[in-house]
């Protein structure tokens, strides 16, 4: 009886110790995650990048990890990551990020969980080419100059000037009057004072 | 018009003014019509007289920077101020301001990216380097009589200097005190006066013209940075896209949305309605190491050894 | 009563000689006037020669004197609408013996204006790219349209009422003087004999024009006040700089012609016709000026003074306590409430002090174009220490010839136009004598015996 019990008693403590065992070795490094993106991937239109974190042993969805998502990128000479932001998992073991692709081609989304205790990361990419050219941004300086309206001043400017010419067409018809005086009264010479204003009657000499 | 007339023309009375002989309604109304048709081009003359007497449109402008995938660049300038000491450390007049004075030749005493040292609102002080701020509403470019200080689809405004007639409207209306003006014979290094001029690269400097910063669009076009963000040892100036949502400081890559949201960028007299393409994140100095009080920067210097024969200085 | 005839062989006589003696007194005032024109010349080319560097002006306060004397000048332009025009409309028989100089003043005061601003250019070799290249936008160009229009204006305007004193001088000085006069006199005569129909013509171009100066004239100096008005500098971000600059220009318009008045009516004996009546009525209408003016600065110091924004409460400083107090006090205590004090009192509303009185305003005009471009320019926009303007002798001898161009051409003027508007003035003896019961007011002097005119 007691060669029996001790049988058991082992056989129990190595059976639970290598459950503890399998349990721990589980919850400690073998964090699955896998980075899932939109199946399109278009310039200037937001989409959904999922990263989903689950446990490697039991396939048990890990919540409340922050992940950080990051894309590669180079401009003007500098490579490295770009960081897009950071985004904690729900009870589904989900992450979701919104990600405006801005750049044109080959966008690589990388994600990194960093375990509490551990010192590497956990990384997965995904990669997609991004289509489209639109122009997203346009530039508004000096195009449009608002609340004026130059076809306002171009008419305003005309209309006076018009009128200054309907006042030249006064002075033309001024001299040409002239004329049929001359013709009228037929003199070859100086009119004597008294022409010059006709209402002052008769003339008068200097 | 009188004739001095010695005619002999036997006299004629008439009643009063003979339709004939004045210009009557219709002939008023055919004249208006006449005068109408005659003023209308005014609005379409500028660009007539352009097009044959003038020069045409801006000339010497290269062709708009793009991304890979042919969209236009829309340059972003953003100045992380917690990286900005004033080159304190360095011991140094600012080295952004030297690299663009060196690299473009501007004359003493112009610093067309200058650093201010403005005073916090809760005591101490900070760096500001300014350059020109490149505004989407730019009280420059509207008041022009000429369209001499002109916008590019890349959000720069750039400066023909052979269009300009030197009126000075432009830095009256500037906001920011980024306009610089050549009073005489700018005192330049004479190899400047062997450069090919553009309003990409003002080199050599005209006299009786104004100049400014311009974001060195030859070489934001070839990808590289300008030079005060090359210049920068604590790589606090940031040049990039907003297009394609990037920006570098020749160390690291960012995204441009994601860091001015972030970081809690501003701009500068934003009240202002000018709409600045420059940001800046708050601080002062702090990430290399400046304490908040410790004041003064040294004052920008020159390195011309030789300028042009007659040049003289004048102090801003 | 005398007869009409011999008073109105008495006005053309008056009218005439200017134009057919000329004193020594003359010759030297020109040649005066001259030797100051020529040594801005001579400045002038330095300037062009070694750049804008040898004016005061620099990058932060980048317009001074010659802008300052722009818009001046322009200013004095408004003396021509005010009197010719409004008076006219509004049928003030008062104005007959001024009317004529106070278009010369207009017509001169523009051409001297236009010339400081191409002063100011840093390109002026490029000035015709503002034709070829003009941006409807600018305020710049609307100061170009609006002048250019305003100057063609004026000139039709004084041409027009000057046709049948042409036509007298026509056909009185035939023979006397150079005959290039009596051409220049025959073509801006363009045929008058007095007819029914060219009075007619005449009455209507007149009309027209009387009418349409005044919102030219109106624009000009508004569109000249948004040069400053649309920039972000905070003294001069203010909407009422358009109303206030027409009554500042008004206001020095009116002051100048007094001046003006006062100088030719003494060198040509025109005290019959411009009695202390004429300047009593020009001083009340400058004193009402001076009022509004009080008014608009109260309104704009008081109210950017109450919230003292960022910048305004620099610029008021150094306005009323520091930099520009003597000019600021100046300009307001000597060239707005003394003015308008010397005419108040009876005892100081006589020809001498009118005078005095539009001399202090005429100087305060200028000082106030001067703080409000460089004061307003000083105020620091980025944290730096302001900078201080100080006009050098180009500046100085360039604005001094300015001045010498204004006094030239009218001294010219005078040589060769009648400076009285002989056919208007003489229209008024004849309405008068026809009707001596009602006769109006400001005539009394012209009427009265040989003596009491004054």
């Amino acid at each position: 009886m007691n060669s029996i019990a001790i049988k058991a008693t082992l056989i129990s403590i190595a059976l639970s110790a290598t459950l503890f065992g399998l349990v721990t070795t589980a919850s400690a490094a073998h964090i699955h995650m896998q980075v899932v993106g939109p199946a399109e991937l278009s310039i200037g239109h937001p989409a959904d990048v999922r990263a989903v974190l689950r446990s490697a042993g039991d396939d048990l969805p890990v919540a409340g990890a922050t992940v950080t998502f990051y894309v590669t990128a180079s401009f003007d000479g500098a490579n490295g990551l770009v960081e897009l932001g950071k985004a904690v998992t729900g009870q589904d073991g989900v992450a979701v990020l919104s990600y405006v692709p801005r750049s044109a081609g080959e966008h690589e989304i990388r994600v990194e969980y960093l375990t509490p205790g551990a010192t590497e990361p956990e990384v997965a990419t995904w990669s997609h080419p991004a289509s489209g050219a639109d122009q997203l941004y346009r530039s508004t300086a000096g195009i449009h100059v608002p609340g004026l309206n130059v076809w306002v001043i171009i008419a305003v400017v005309s209309t006076v000037w018009l009128i200054l010419f309907s006042v030249a067409l006064r002075v033309i018809a001024i001299a040409r009057a002239g004329d049929d005086a001359d013709i009228a009264a037929g003199h070859s010479s100086p009119r004597p004072a008294g022409a010059v204003s006709s209402s002052t009657g008769a003339g008068h000499q200097p | 018009m009188s004739r001095n007339s010695d005619r002999q023309q036997p006299p004629v009375t008439r009643p009063g003014p003979s339709p004939s002989h004045t210009v009557g309604r219709r002939g008023v109304m055919r004249l208006l019509g006449f005068g109408a048709v005659a003023l209308s081009p005014l609005g379409i003359l500028p660009p007539i007289l352009r097009a044959t007497v003038g020069r045409g449109p801006i000339h010497s402008r290269g062709e708009f920077a793009r991304a890979p995938n042919g969209r236009i660049r829309q340059w972003v300038m953003m100045i992380d101020l917690r990286f900005c000491d004033g080159c304190q450390k360095a011991q140094k007049p600012p080295l952004c301001t030297t690299a663009c004075l060196e690299g473009h030749y501007a004359p003493e005493p112009m610093e067309w990216i200058q650093v201010f040292e403005g005073d916090l609102a809760g005591g101490g002080s900070q760096f500001i380097p300014t350059p020109c701020q490149h505004c989407q509403n730019a009280p420059c470019n509207n008041v022009c009589p000429v369209g001499a200080t002109f916008a590019t689809p890349e959000g720069t405004i750039l400066i023909d200097q052979d269009r300009c007639i030197g009126c000075r409207i432009c830095m009256a209306a500037c906001p920011y005190d980024r306009r610089f003006f050549n009073w005489g014979k700018a005192p330049v290094p004479p190899e400047s006066l062997l450069a090919h001029y553009g309003p990409e690269h003002q080199v050599p400097v005209k006299k009786g013209t104004v100049m400014k910063c311009d974001f060195c669009p030859d070489m934001a076009r070839a990808g590289a940075l300008p030079y005060c963000a090359q210049g920068c040892p604590n790589h606090a100036i940031y040049f990039g896209d907003l297009e394609e949502d990037l920006a570098a400081n020749g160390k690291d890559v960012v995204a441009v949305s994601r860091f001015l949201a972030q970081n809690h960028a501003y701009r500068l007299n934003e009240h202002l309605g000018t709409k600045p393409r420059v940001y800046y994140i708050p601080g002062h100095g702090e990430a290399v190491g400046r304490d908040v009080f410790t004041k003064g920067r040294l004052p920008t210097r020159w390195p011309w050894i030789e300028r042009i024969k007659g040049a003289r200085t004048w102090k801003r | 009563m005398e007869e009409v005839g011999t008073r109105r062989a008495r006005l053309e006589q008056t009218a005439l000689a200017p134009v057919l003696k000329t004193s020594r007194r003359y010759y030297v005032w020109v040649a005066f006037l001259i030797a100051v024109i020529a040594w801005g010349v001579y400045a002038y080319s330095v300037q062009l020669r070694e750049g804008l560097v040898v004016t005061g002006m620099r990058d932060r306060i980048s317009w001074g004197l010659y802008i300052t004397t722009f818009v001046f000048f322009i200013g004095i332009s408004h003396a021509g609408t005010l009197i010719s025009a409004i008076l006219r409309v509004t049928q003030a028989k008062w104005r007959t013996p001024v009317t004529r100089m106070a278009e010369f003043i207009t017509v001169v005061a523009l051409i001297c204006g236009a010339m400081f601003v191409l002063v100011d250019l840093g390109r002026p070799d490029r000035a015709f790219n503002v034709v070829l290249h003009g941006r409807w936008q600018s305020p710049i160009i609307w100061d170009l349209v609006s002048i250019t229009t305003y100057l063609t204006a004026s000139i039709v305007y004084l041409g027009l009422p000057m046709v049948p004193d042409l036509a007298l001088f026509r056909d009185r000085l035939v023979g006397r003087g150079p005959a290039w006069r009596v051409w220049v006199y025959r073509v801006g005569a363009v045929g008058w004999q007095g007819g029914a129909s060219q009075k007619r013509s005449l009455g209507a171009a007149i009309g027209v024009m009387m009418i349409l100066i005044i919102p030219i004239a109106v624009s000009v100096h508004t569109v000249v006040s948004w040069i400053f008005a649309m920039t972000l500098r905070a003294p001069w971000d203010s909407t009422i700089f358009g109303a206030f600059f027409v009554a500042g220009a008004i206001y020095s318009g009116i002051a100048m012609l007094i001046i003006v008045m006062a100088v030719l009516r003494k060198v040509y004996h025109l005290e019959e016709y411009i009695t202390e009546k004429h300047f009593v009525y020009l001083g009340f209408m400058l004193a009402a000026f001076s009022l509004i003016m009080m008014y608009g600065n109260i309104s704009e110091y008081v109210t950017a003074g109450y919230k003292l924004k960022e910048g305004e409460e620099v610029h008021l400083r150094q306005l009323f306590l520091n930099q520009f107090a003597g000019f600021f006090w100046y300009y307001f205590v000597g060239g707005l409430v003394l003015p308008g004090l010397i005419i108040l009192f009876p005892w100081t509303r006589n020809i001498a002090g009118i005078v005095v009185a539009a001399g202090l305003a005429v100087v305060a005009m200028w000082v106030e174009r001067y703080f409000i471009v460089v004061a307003g320019l000083r105020v620091p926009l980025m944290p730096y220490e302001p900078s201080n303007y100080a006009p050098t002798w180009v500046e100085l001898s360039v604005v001094a010839a300015g001045f010498a161009l204004f006094a030239l051409l009218i001294t010219i003027f005078v040589k060769i136009f009648p400076i009285i508007a002989v056919w208007e003035v003489a229209e008024d003896l004849e309405l008068a004598e026809a009707s001596p019961a009602d006769g109006h007011i400001a005539l009394e002097g012209a009427m009265q015996p040989a003596g009491g005119s004054q």
